[in-house]
Formats: structure tokens, C-alpha cells, sequence
């Protein structure tokens, strides 16, 4: 239990007090506990450093800490050693005690668990050397090595809530609502408006009580900055929130979280909990006369509900359906109060701005995206992960400076910004930089932040349908040129798909789209073209291609394209004969194998198992497969060639 | 005399289970002719019992045998009066057929007693756990070696009939008392879950704008939402049903039908669509024996798929109850599949 904290002298003294103690910790590691690094067994691998860390008798001088999101999710599980920093990564519950009696306790490096860089074989030291990390700028994501996402002890020792304590009793509302606005802070959810300018409408809207809310629905696909922010930093989103709610005037806070994202509703919850024990919540926050509250509302699954005037229905207890705007729901929001909605990174970012002030914060970023900005780099890049950069880093620096290019050795084709709003950017424009308006204008948007990299295996047209698919079965139906529009240009993509596209299906997608984007009610239905036209626009001729020649240029659509094995590759392993699931391969000791065309369904299970060494399953489209007959004999090795082993 | 050991076991087995066996057995031999079988003799205490069996006896032992029966309480007596090649058993603590128990008079009759020993006790116990009946199938079984029994040894006709009408007769009672039994269960179920819901409801205080939270919790409590849930939600909150419907069909979060023990959660995101996400859902499905959308007959598994689940660096990914897997094959599914319960 911890005690109150009646003034802000409090809070600098207990924070003293954390940082005194945590002065007799000579090193400690934060091991990374983050959605990536979980799924890889962090959570073990965690375990076994506080068990060994007091199994070697270290607890008094070594802390552990299981941490948010590092960022660099592709080498999970990371740990970093602090006061060095060095980086250890793919680890195995097996080379923790090796970790803890050299590093921990005598300060070696292990070689063998460091990064390796692939350009140069060389193994790096430092994670802020990596490749990965030496580009970015983690303003936010780095806080997370600090901190145990469960300990508000540790957001404290850090610095935490100073910036609240200076919002309230040195800038006071109009203080903090001039800061934000100098800083020029955007949105981080979707349209970047200004923060700055969204507050002030609300805090001059009339009615009582005014609402701030948290938006972490991260509906996007591909996305997931926002669950590394509420699992690896609540108290920052917190802080920014109840800063937030000084400027504006509200007593009351809403932190919307889907329900797919379990473990960042219980350290949200826990983040609340702790702050109202803390007296940072509640009554009279550090003893000044302003109140504030927060509940947690669970969202059910509905991209949708993401949407301003959704969410704030949904918190009502009413379906999550967009309403017309005609009022803009910072003047009449949840239960027609004002209230004001931003994203889970825009709440972020605003205890950095007072802590360190508008004209620091503007010196990042571009003319008018100002600060930094985390992007979810998922897809075909070799290193996935959460990226943060300063706004304005060329698409080319992330994709390929810091993602490290293409898996496989494949070509890049183009990356796709801003979800099932935005669009695809190819090859040529890999250069602009990423900012607000420049993403607008390539045709694309910045969105949340998902950032989704595809090769040249990659099919646009498939990449359209999947989208119109996707928002075909979130669209609420509410409206007609959302729900209809979205339905016939499903249908036609399906068509062209399928091989069954006619001429003409391109200039009625076009048409379509801006037709939906006039007439729809909400952003989901305005948008929603976005990802076909820019397909178009940039790919058209991978549309042409599978209409004329009912061909799939890129070997993805089903319908379009078969599987054949070459016989003078095939070496009769029988492997794919054992994973053909409707028997559809002939073939014997020594005999080439086939596939019969009749039966096959293309579910590319050959393709998959096939080694790689033989590659003797090709898919092949628009063109027609050749006879192989039964019963021939497969090619002899050449000379000199080692027989190949079971 | 493996009859009479076969009797044994299964006695004792329905005894050391403290099943209705022996009250069932009441009912077997001592059922009132004419009467209809019904619950009656279920759950009577010991000295009730004895009455029944006074009363009941002489439609099967004729008048004036009645005072052949003496009650004692906690006595551990096991007799077992074979007449005609018939057993008649009786046993427990409370009753027991003093002698010659000769409802039907025929000479070849004799009767045995088994004193229970400790090391008989030890020996039923095991038997009982080998046996791992419930009460009703200790009982049909107990059935179906008497009946067997009459239909192949049996001198006299009539009792073999007479035996299979009692047979016949138990049957009947055991049926209805499971059906009794089944409805109990389905009402105290029903009773439970509304509890487990007011629960719920009440944490939130009853209010109209929690509706979703207090269906999301006991979605995630009982795995579905049930009809009387529904109902009953509308009911507390004061908020129409229809509204409630619409919010449990418009998100994907809720189920309107069972889910098994188990979900198994495909993405099919952007970020796993582009590295094979629907392959992972063949193998899924093919690992699982499932459709997506679909549960299994044993209620082990259902298989959804999902828009994100914040693992995107990882694609393909599935979640299995709280656990995520990037890209596992068949057999790594298989067995992870196996390893839960
Ligand atoms: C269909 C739809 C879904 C949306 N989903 C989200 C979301 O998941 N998270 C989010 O922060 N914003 C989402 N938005 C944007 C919000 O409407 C809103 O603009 C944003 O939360 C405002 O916060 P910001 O100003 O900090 O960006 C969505 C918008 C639409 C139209
Ligand atoms: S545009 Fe689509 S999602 Fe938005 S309100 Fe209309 S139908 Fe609903
Ligand atoms: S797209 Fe699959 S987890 Fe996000």
C-alpha cells in the first residue's frame, strides 16, 4: 500500500526516495515482454533470470525487469543490460545462467547471444547501435526499458508525473492548452488533426461535464503501436490524459481498449488503480483543487466502433454505429457532452511536450508533422517490429535502412500505409517523407501506423480485395454507398480474382469509389475506395493483366494460376505425394511425380514442402501446363553430385 | 457361486458408491404390485425404508412373513438369500432378512452371510474404483447379470416372469428418475447461470450503460450467451431486448451459440494475409477438424478467425486460448491441441 500524495513536494520526495534505492542496484536487465518477444517465450525467459538472478544470491544488486515493447520484435526475446546497454537477443531459457553469472554479476559480454549484423558478420554490442534501433528516434518506445509496465514505482524513479505536476501548478489550463498548440502535436489515430485545436473546442463547448477518452481501439490490421504503449508504458497515456483533462476542464476519463488485447486492459486497469492509490487520480490530484476519474470501457470488436461518434455510442452501452457529425462530438459527444477523443500515441506524447516544452518538441519532425511517430513495420521486411522515427525519414530509410530490406532476397513491390483507409505506395515514391501531407497526397494516409511491406509474391489485386473484404464486413450498413458500394466493388474484385473480370471492371471500381467517397456518412465508407485506387493508380496494369490475360502476374490468385512439377528438378522424394491432401500426385521410387489438374485445389501444399534445394514445384499462370507422361523416370544426378539423404 | 460373487461386487459397489442401488434394489423386489413405479423410494431415510420394505414385502413374501424383518441401524452385515437359485439381497447397515428368508417356500434354498472385514472393505473400494459406474449403470448392470441369470437358470417360469417384470419395472423407475433428475439439472443450471449473471450485473450497478461490459463478462465467463441470459439482461438493465440483441449480434465479440472449451483464434490481418494467413487456417482447420465458425462434437474446440491480434511482427499467428503460435504446422497444432484438456 502506498501512501497519498497530498502536495507535490510529495511526489519529488517519494521520488527521491525511488531513485536513492534504486542507486544501490549496480546493473539491471530489462527483458522484453512485449506482444513480438511473448509469442517467442519471454514470458519464460523472464522467469528464469528471477529465478537465477536469486538463485546465484544477486537480488541485491540486480533487478529484472519484464518490459514493454523494445521494438525490434523479428530477434525476440531481447533483453538489454543496463548501465552498459548491451543487447542479447533470440534468447533461450537455457543461456540465462550463463547471462546472469558473467554479465549480471561480473560484467562480460557473452558473445554469442549478441546481434549479429548480416552486412558485416559482425556482432553488435549496443542495442542503440543496431541498425534497427541507430535510426530511430524512441522518445516514447524507449522509455519502456525503464520501466515495469506493472510498477508505478518505476514511471516515477523515471521522471513520471512531473509533467503533471507542472501542468497543474505552473501552466494552469491556458498554460498547458498553449503548449500543446505551439507544439503543434497531431493526431496519431487516423485524420492528424491538431490536438491543440480539438481541446480548446471542447473546453469552450458549452455543458458540464466535459469527457476526455482514450481511443485504443486499433481496429487497423497490421497494427499494434497502441497495445505496445498500453502494455509497455500505461502511465504515460495516463499522464497525458489527466494533463489533458486540466487543459479542457473535464472530471471524468474513458480509456476505450478492445478486448482482443487482454494484457493491456489489465495494466491499463492497474495503471488506475495505482494512480488513485497514489492520489494522482481522485479528489483534489496532489492536493490542488482539480478532480479527475478514469473508468475503462472494453470494446466488443467492431473496426467501426473506432470512429469518433461510434466509440463515444459505445460507451453509452449503445451499438457502436457512427452518427451523422453535424455537431462535431467535441462540442456534443458522449451523452451530447463535449468530449474529446485522441489516440492512445497522441495522449503519449503530451507529458513529453510539457516536460520538455513546445519549442523542443517542434524541433522534431517536419514543417507541419511535428515529433516522432511509431509505425508497426510488419509484412515482407526482414526486420518487424515497432519503428520509431522523427516525422519526415523517407519511407525507403525505414523499409530498407531499418527494416533491412526484403525477406528472402525478394524484390520490393510497395508498402501500405494507413490501414484500410490509406493505400499502397510503390517503388518510385519510396523517397518522399513521411508526413502528413505527403502521405495524403501519394494517395495514401498516415493512419495509425501500420506500415505493411509487400514483395514482388504479393498480389495488388488480392491486396484490394482483402481490404474491400475486410471493410465490407466491419462497413455498419447504416449507410447505402458504404454498405452497396462496398458490396458490388467486393463482387467485381472477387470476379477479377477469379478470372472472370471483363473489360470495363476497372473504370466502374474508379467510379464507384469516388462515388462512395462523396456520399458516405462516416470516414470508414469515405475511405474506403482508398486502397482500390491506389492499386489502380499505381498497379494498374497487374489489374490488366488478370482481366486480359487472365493471368496473376504475382502467382497469388487461386483460380488464376496452377501448380506443376518440373521433371528434370523433381528427385522423387515422395514428400509432396505424403502432403497432397486430396491425392491428387502420381508418381513412385524413381518416377518424376505429377500433378493431376483435375484434382488439384491449389492449396499449394507441394509447393510449401517441396525442398528448396530441389524447387521442383513452380506455380505457374496465364500460361498452359505442359504434359509430362506418367511413368517417366526421374533425371539421373550429374556427375559428381553428392546423393541426397533422406 | 460366481453368481453370488458377481451379486457381491456389484452390491457392494452400488453400496461403497452410496448410490441409490440399494434403494433401487427396494424397488426391484419390493415394488407393491400394481402400484406405479415413481420416486417414491428415492432418498427416505434408513428407518423410512425400513417401512416401505414392511409394507412392501408381503406382495412379494405373502402376509405373515412381514415379522421376519428386523431394522438395525450401523450394523456392517451383508446377507444374501439364495432361494431357487435366486438371489435375494439384501444389505447395509439398516436392513438385513434375519435366517431363512423364504418368501417362497422351496427346499432347496439356503441362505448365506458374508461378515465385512477390513480387508473386504479395502477389496470393494478398489473394486468400486475399478468400476467407475455411475449410480444407474451400477444398477442396469446389477440388472443385466440377475436377468441374464433368470433367463438361463431358472426352473420356475414364474418367477423368471415375475423377476422381469421387476426388471422391466426398475428400468422404468430408473428412466424416470433420470429424466426427473435431467430436468432438476437443466433448472438448477439455468438457476446458476442467472446467478452468475445478477452477479455480474450487479457489479456494475445495475447500469443501462454498462451493457456491453456486463455482456462482454459473461461472454467471457460461460463462453456464449444463452437465450435467458439475453432475456434476463433486458430485464435488470430495463433496457429492450431488442437493443440487447443488437449489440450481441453487431460485434464479433459475442457468441450466440456454445464455444468450446477451447477457441483457437486465426488472424487474417493484413500483416499475416500477406505471409500466408490462409494457409495457417487450412492447417488450423485441418489440425483441428474444424471449420472456421465451427465447434466440435466433444465441445473441445471452436475455430474463429480474427481481424488483428496485435502480434502482426509474427504473422501468421493463432491464438489458442491465451497463448500465441507464429506459423505452426499440422503436427505442432496437433499436439498442442492434445496437450489441452
Ligand atoms: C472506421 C474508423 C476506425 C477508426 N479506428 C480508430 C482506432 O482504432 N484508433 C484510433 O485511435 N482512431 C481510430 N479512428 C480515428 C478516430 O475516429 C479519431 O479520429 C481519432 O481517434 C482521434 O484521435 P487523434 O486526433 O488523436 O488521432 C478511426 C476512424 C474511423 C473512421
Ligand atoms: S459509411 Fe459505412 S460504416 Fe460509416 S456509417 Fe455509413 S455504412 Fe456505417
Ligand atoms: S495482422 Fe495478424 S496479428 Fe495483426
Amino acid at each position: 500500500m502506498m501512501k497519498k500524495l497530498a502536495t507535490r513536494e510529495d511526489l519529488e520526495k517519494l521520488r527521491k526516495e525511488l531513485q536513492d534505492r534504486s542507486k544501490k542496484i549496480k546493473r539491471w536487465v530489462a527483458v522484453c515482454s512485449g506482444p513480438g518477444c511473448h509469442v517467442h517465450g519471454s514470458g519464460e525467459v523472464a522467469k528464469a533470470f528471477m529465478e537465477e538472478v536469486a538463485a546465484q544470491g544477486l537480488e541485491d544488486s540486480v533487478r529484472v525487469r519484464a518490459t514493454g515493447c523494445h521494438g525490434f520484435c523479428e530477434v525476440g526475446p531481447v533483453a538489454v543490460i543496463f548501465p552498459e546497454r548491451y543487447c542479447y537477443v533470440k534468447l533461450r531459457v537455457e543461456d540465462v545462467p550463463e547471462i546472469v553469472g558473467k554479465t549480471l554479476k561480473k560484467g562480460q559480454v557473452v558473445e554469442d547471444f549478441l546481434f549479429m549484423d548480416e552486412t558485416t558478420g559482425k556482432r553488435i554490442l549496443y542495442d542503440e547501435e543496431i541498425p534497427y534501433y541507430k535510426f530511430q528516434q524512441r522518445l516514447l518506445l524507449g522509455q519502456h526499458l525503464q520501466i515495469d509496465p506493472r510498477d508505478v514505482g518505476d514511471y516515477i524513479a523515471a521522471g513520471g508525473y512531473s509533467a503533471l505536476a507542472k501542468a497543474l501548478f505552473d501552466l494552469g489550463p491556458e498554460g498547458v492548452l498553449e503548449e500543446v498548440k505551439a507544439a503543434n502535436l497531431r493526431g496519431r489515430g487516423g485524420g492528424g488533426f491538431p490536438a491543440g485545436i480539438k481541446w480548446e473546442t471542447t473546453r469552450n463547448a458549452p455543458g458540464e461535464p466535459k469527457y476526455v477518452i482514450v481511443n485504443a481501439d486499433e481496429g487497423d490490421p497490421g497494427a499494434y503501436m497502441d497495445r505496445g504503449i498500453l502494455e509497455g508504458n500505461p502511465h504515460s497515456v495516463l499522464e497525458g490524459l489527466i494533463i489533458g483533462a486540466i487543459a479542457i476542464g473535464s472530471t471524468q476519463g474513458f480509456v476505450y481498449v478492445r478486448q482482443e488485447y487482454p494484457i493491456a486492459v489489465k495494466n491499463m486497469q492497474r495503471a488506475i488503480d495505482q494512480a488513485r492509490e497514489l492520489g494522482l487520480l481522485g479528489e483534489n490530484i496532489l492536493g490542488s483543487d482539480f478532480s479527475f476519474d478514469v473508468k475503462i470501457h472494453m470494446g466488443a470488436g467492431a473496426f467501426v466502433s473506432g470512429e469518433s461518434s461510434a466509440l463515444m455510442t459505445a460507451i453509452e452501452g449503445r451499438v457502436g454505429e457512427p452518427r451523422p457529425k453535424y455537431i462535431r462530438t467535441a462540442v456534443k459527444g458522449v451523452w451530447d457532452k463535449p468530449s474529446n477523443l485522441n489516440n492512445v500515441e497522441t495522449w503519449a506524447n503530451v507529458p513529453l511536450i510539457i516536460n520538455n516544452g513546445a519549442d523542443w518538441y517542434s524541433g522534431i519532425g517536419t514543417d507541419n508533422s511535428k515529433g516522432t511517430k511509431i509505425f508497426s513495420l510488419v509484412g515482407k521486411v526482414k526486420n518487424t517490429g515497432l519503428v520509431e522515427v522523427p516525422m519526415g525519414v523517407s519511407l525507403r530509410k525505414i523499409i530498407f535502412d531499418i527494416g533491412g530490406g526484403i525477406r528472402g532476397g525478394k524484390k520490393f513491390k510497395a508498402v501500405q500505409t494507413g490501414g484500410p483507409s490509406g493505400g499502397v505506395i510503390p517503388d518510385s515514391l519510396l523517397d518522399i517523407p513521411v508526413d502528413y501531407d505527403e502521405l495524403n497526397r501519394v494517395g495514401s494516409m498516415m493512419g495509425s501506423g501500420g506500415m505493411i511491406v509487400m514483395d514482388e509474391d504479393t498480389c495488388m489485386v488480392d491486396v484490394a480485395r482483402y481490404y474491400i473484404n475486410f471493410l465490407s464486413d466491419e462497413s455498419c450498413g447504416k449507410c447505402v454507398p458504404c454498405r452497396e458500394g462496398l458490396r458490388q466493388a467486393l463482387r467485381i474484385l472477387e470476379n477479377i480474382c477469379a478470372g472472370k473480370g471483363k473489360e470495363g471492371d476497372i473504370e466502374l471500381l474508379e467510379e464507384l469509389g469516388s462515388f462512395m467517397k462523396d456520399a458516405s456518412l462516416c470516414a470508414l465508407g469515405q475511405t474506403a475506395a482508398n486502397p482500390v485506387l491506389s492499386t489502380i493508380k499505381y498497379f494498374r496494369g497487374e489489374y490488366e493483366a488478370h482481366i486480359l490475360e487472365k493471368k496473376c502476374p504475382a502467382k497469388v490468385c487461386k483460380e488464376l494460376i496452377s501448380f506443376f512439377i518440373d521433371p528434370d528438378k523433381c528427385k522423387a522424394c515422395g514428400l509432396c505425394f505424403k502432403a497432397c491432401p486430396v491425392d491428387a500426385i502420381t508418381g513412385g521410387k524413381g518416377l518424376v511425380h505429377i500433378i493431376d489438374q483435375a484434382k488439384c485445389i491449389r492449396c499449394g501444399s507441394c509447393f510449401s514442402v517441396c525442398p528448396e534445394k530441389f524447387s521442383a514445384v513452380v506455380k505457374l499462370s496465364g500460361e498452359p501446363v505442359p504434359e509430362v507422361t506418367p511413368g517417366t523416370k526421374m533425371k539421373k544426378k550429374a556427375k559428381g553430385e553428392k546423393k541426397c539423404k533422406k | 457361486m460366481a453368481i453370488l460373487y458377481n451379486m457381491f461386487k456389484l452390491l457392494i459397489i452400488g453400496q461403497i458408491a452410496r448410490v441409490g442401488y440399494f434403494s433401487t434394489c427396494q424397488a426391484i423386489f419390493l415394488r407393491p404390485a400394481g402400484r406405479p413405479p415413481g420416486p417414491h423410494l428415492w432418498r427416505h431415510r434408513p428407518a423410512d425404508i425400513a417401512t416401505i420394505v414392511r409394507r412392501a414385502l408381503p406382495c412379494v413374501c405373502g402376509p405373515g412373513e412381514r415379522s421376519r424383518i428386523q431394522v438395525k441401524e450401523k450394523i456392517l452385515w451383508l446377507s444374501i438369500a439364495i432361494c431357487e437359485n435366486v438371489c435375494y439381497c439384501q444389505t447395509n447397515d439398516v436392513i438385513r432378512y434375519w435366517g431363512k428368508l423364504l418368501m417362497i417356500k422351496q427346499k432347496k434354498s439356503r441362505t448365506v452371510s458374508i461378515r465385512i472385514t477390513k480387508e473386504h472393505e479395502s477389496m470393494l473400494k478398489k473394486l468400486q474404483g475399478v468400476s467407475e459406474m455411475s449410480q444407474t449403470d451400477v444398477l442396469l448392470k446389477g440388472l443385466e447379470v440377475l436377468g441374464g441369470y433368470v433367463g438361463a437358470e431358472s426352473e420356475k417360469a414364474s418367477l423368471g416372469e415375475k423377476l422381469k417384470e421387476l426388471e422391466r419395472a426398475a428400468l422404468e423407475h430408473a428412466e424416470e428418475i433420470r429424466e426427473i433428475r435431467k430436468k432438476e439439472d437443466v433448472i438448477r443450471e439455468l438457476v446458476k447461470e442467472l446467478k452468475d449473471v445478477d452477479r455480474i450485473i450487479d457489479k456494475h450497478q445495475c447500469e443501462p450503460s454498462a451493457l456491453i461490459q456486463i455482456l462482454l463478462e459473461i461472454q467471457s465467463e460461460k463462453r456464449w450467451l444463452s437465450k435467458p441470459t439475453l432475456i434476463w439482461v433486458a430485464e435488470r438493465l430495463g433496457v429492450p431486448l431488442s437493443r440487447v440483441m443488437h449489440i450481441a449480434t453487431f460485434y464479433k465479440a459475442f457468441s450466440l451459440e456454445p464455444h468450446g472449451r477451447h477457441l483457437a483464434q486465426v488472424c487474417l490481418g493484413t500483416a499475416c494475409h500477406v505471409r500466408g494467413a490462409q494457409q495457417l487456417l487450412n492447417k488450423v482447420s485441418m489440425a483441428l477438424g474444424i471449420r472456421p465458425g465451427e465447434t466440435d462434437s466433444e465441445m473441445k474446440f471452436t475455430l474463429k478467425t480474427v481481424n488483428c491480434l496485435g502480434c502482426c511482427a509474427l504473422g501468421p499467428v493463432v491464438m489458442i486460448d491465451e497463448d500465441y503460435y507464429s506459423d505452426p504446422s499440422v503436427d505442432e497444432l496437433k499436439q498442442i491441441a492434445d496437450d489441452l484438456e
